[in-house]
């Protein structure tokens, strides 16, 4: 894992999708689901991506995929722009990087037996040089998933939930990837379920040297899988920190309130549900000044009206807020970008 | 078997199919429950348990190719399955109460909340008169100056209780007024606004909230929440939750809460039931139950939930295979084909629900029942 060199690196990545608004659609709104992402992934981790629904974390994972065309900033892979790239440029690097979605039954054709399933983007992307070298790729990764080689003739819908995702899962390994981008891959799956595909998926890692990015709404599945974790708001990330400082020792209000929110499963450790009013502006009208403002209980005349700094609150711990909420209530403490003296070490934008 | 006092409900051997063109599922299969007053009791289980369908089966609302093979449900002492149509709506309005998982399929799109509401108390007059002129008379009486109109409207009130008998008029202002305290009661900021808006207007959250209202109104003695919180964001999931634990204490209601997620239910039960494959293989309190679990499932479904308080531990491997299909569920016991502790007898015999411990019954031959 080399700090220097990170697989893949977003700057102030953004993604606005025009709508129209107003009497008539007169007006002329963008719901910006991606406003200014700026993050790095290094070779070998899982990084976590959490968030409530419309959070912009999907939208996300589709920016990065080059599924869907940022409307601002860059993408980094292994060091190469792919933002601009098109056609037979990009195609290398379709190959390296694959995704997995949450809803499997949608993500494979329902008329298309599993072994062409696999077969047909290892022929597509020349990862093995004849059809029957395919043919027993098809059959290696169908075991490494779980399933047996009988399975290969089958068709999607013979499949329970958890074996769909196993077969969603071989098909993203087919061309060979080395980042892998799991987009809610156990949301449908029953809990029992879930755990499985879970080990798989660090088994994989492990065997193959994968980076995953793992996009999730679940909190829990979150901090028991992954390295590293970016909380979103609104199209914005407003922490970012190894995964147990995240769950530890929170700065984000939103992240606080976030995390004391999700409930525990066990009777003796009930809590008072410390409960985060409101719902979500709308993403067309997005709050100014702190996003988040508008449901923080600490919010000053100053979230509204200047953008909050990116504060390395601790090593390699990044919040966007103004102020240190672990003084609040003691004294007020405002964060400034110098806050943490080893930030200057830091390239700007090396999150 | 019927209700003992202070049971509100109890499910005992029931046993319902569905005709499908795949053939006969074999939904439920010897489902036994109980409710106490005043408590709120877990259902959980993972997806196509039979949860969902015990709770249609008590609220009368089985689709028409279910069968029910066999079983009783007494629901206050009054046997619910073969009522007639007319008695089961009675039911309905006046004892038990369900909120489903997607407000949005079960709120008509085209009538705003209140409307939806209000058609609740003004189909049944004899029912809800004395209710919203009690309710009425509470304010006033609450409001302390008993002067000029509000004591003139509170005389009138008064004969009108001893009558039975509304205005027209008085009704339909009462009812809107008794609404609107309902949808105040479960939080719904502007009571008032919420009440002329239509669903599409409202958030997941607030739909949610607006659907607890329609069961509130009716005030039931039993309510079964079917996954009300699953499709919500977890902020907004806490602010529901928080809602019912509130509601809980307030109002004088049994709640079934059904749910796959353990950790609401670890939030929220005072005893919790685990359905599996048509059977409830396990029922205790609370707090037995996730210190003492007894059945293999129950353990395994512990052991599989991620958890956001503790550091990351090895994730455990889950339970190995897959829910059974019903059309021909295993023989014997229905979990035996991924138990890692089945034994020889295990797909001969149906194990018996024994309690093992008071209040702590379990449905495996490890604990007896082997003949």
């Amino acid at each position: 894992m080399s700090e220097a060199s990170p697989l893949l690196s977003m700057e102030n990545l953004a993604k606005w999708f025009p709508v129209r608004g107003g009497f008539f659609g007169r007006e002329k709104l963008h719901v910006k689901a991606v406003d200014g992402v700026t993050l790095s992934i290094r070779r070998g981790e899982t990084f976590g991506i959490v968030g409530e629904s419309g959070c912009g974390k999907t939208t996300l994972g589709r920016t990065l995929m080059r599924l869907t065309e940022a409307s601002g900033g860059h993408i980094l892979f292994e060091g190469a722009d792919i933002t601009g790239l098109r056609g037979r440029r990009l195609k290398p690097f379709r190959r390296k990087m694959q995704m997995v979605f949450q809803d499997p039954y949608a993500s494979l054709d329902p008329r298309q037996n599993i072994r062409s399933a696999l077969t047909e983007p290892m022929m597509l992307h020349h990862v093995v040089s004849s059809k029957s070298l395919a043919n027993s790729f098809a059959a290696e990764l169908i075991e490494k998933v779980g399933l047996n080689p009988d399975h290969l003739s089958r068709f999607p819908h013979e499949f329970s939930g958890g074996q769909r995702q196993r077969v969603a899962i071989a098909a993203a390994l087919a061309v060979k990837p080395i980042f892998v981008v799991l987009d809610e891959p156990t949301s449908s799956l029953d809990v029992s379920v879930q755990a499985q595909i879970l080990r798989l998926l660090k088994n994989l890692q492990n065997e193959l040297g994968l980076t995953y990015i793992l996009i999730s709404h679940n909190l829990a599945v979150v901090r028991q899988t992954c390295d590293r974790t970016a909380v979103m708001y609104l199209g914005r990330v407003m922490e970012v920190a190894e995964t147990h400082r995240i769950f530890e020792n929170p700065k984000h209000p939103y992240t606080k309130a976030l995390l004391s929110a999700v409930p525990i499963p066990d009777p003796t450790k009930r809590k008072s549900l410390h409960v985060l009013e409101g719902d979500v502006p709308k993403p067309t009208a997005i709050p100014e000044g702190c996003r988040f403002r508008t449901r923080c209980e600490f919010a000053t005349a100053k979230c509204g009206s200047d953008f909050p700094p990116l504060v390395e609150i601790e090593p390699r711990h990044f919040v966007e807020c103004h102020y240190d909420i672990d003084f609040i209530g003691k004294e007020r403490r405002e964060l400034s970008p110098a806050q943490f003296q080893g930030a200057s070490t830091l390239p700007p934008g090396h999150v | 078997m019927s209700t003992t006092k202070g049971e509100i409900l109890r499910v005992s051997n029931l046993r319902v199919s569905f005709n499908t063109y795949a053939g006969e599922v074999k939904a439920l299969d010897g489902v036994e429950l109980s409710v106490k007053k005043g408590e709120v009791l877990g259902l959980v289980g993972e997806s196509g348990c039979g949860k969902s369908v015990t709770a249609l089966a008590v609220a009368g609302l089985l689709p028409p190719n279910a069968i029910v093979l066999n079983g009783s449900v007494q629901l206050d002492g009054k046997e619910v399955l073969g009522m007639s149509k007319k008695d089961l709506q009675t039911i309905r309005l006046e004892e038990v109460a369900m909120v489903f998982q997607d407000p949005m399929t079960f709120l008509n799109p085209v009538l705003s909340v209140g409307s939806q509401i209000t058609e609740i108390i003004s189909t049944r007059p004899e029912l809800f008169t004395s209710r919203l002129i009690n309710h009425r008379i509470g304010e006033i009486e609450r409001g302390g100056a008993k002067s000029g109109p509000m004591e003139e409207e509170w005389a009138r009130l008064q004969t009108a209780l001893q009558r039975g008998k509304l205005s027209k008029k008085d009704f339909d202002r009462l009812a809107k007024e008794y609404t609107i305290s309902v949808l105040a009661s479960v939080n719904l900021p502007e009571p008032d606004k919420v009440f002329r808006m239509y669903p599409f207007e409202l958030s997941g959250g607030m739909r949610q909230r607006a659907m607890i209202a329609m069961a509130l109104v009716r005030r039931p003695k039993l309510i079964l929440a079917d996954e009300i919180t699953t499709a919500l964001d977890v902020t907004v999931q806490a602010q529901v939750l928080k809602l019912l634990r509130d509601l809980k204490t307030e109002i004088d209601a049994s709640i079934v809460l059904i749910t796959h997620d353990l950790a609401v239910i670890a939030e929220l039960c005072d005893r919790v039931a685990v359905m599996y494959a048509g059977n409830v293989v396990e029922l205790a309190d609370v707090g037995e139950l996730f210190s003492n679990p007894l059945h293999p499932y129950t353990k395994g479904l512990l052991a599989s939930v991620p958890r956001v308080d503790v550091p990351s531990a090895s994730p455990d491997a889950g339970i190995a295979g897959s829910v059974p299909d019903l059309i021909r569920p295993p023989s014997g016991c229905r979990f035996h084909p991924r138990c890692p502790k089945a034994f020889d007898k295990c797909p001969q015999v149906k194990p018996p629900f024994i309690e093992v411990a008071p209040g702590h019954f379990v449905a495996c031959l490890l604990y007896g029942g082997v003949p």
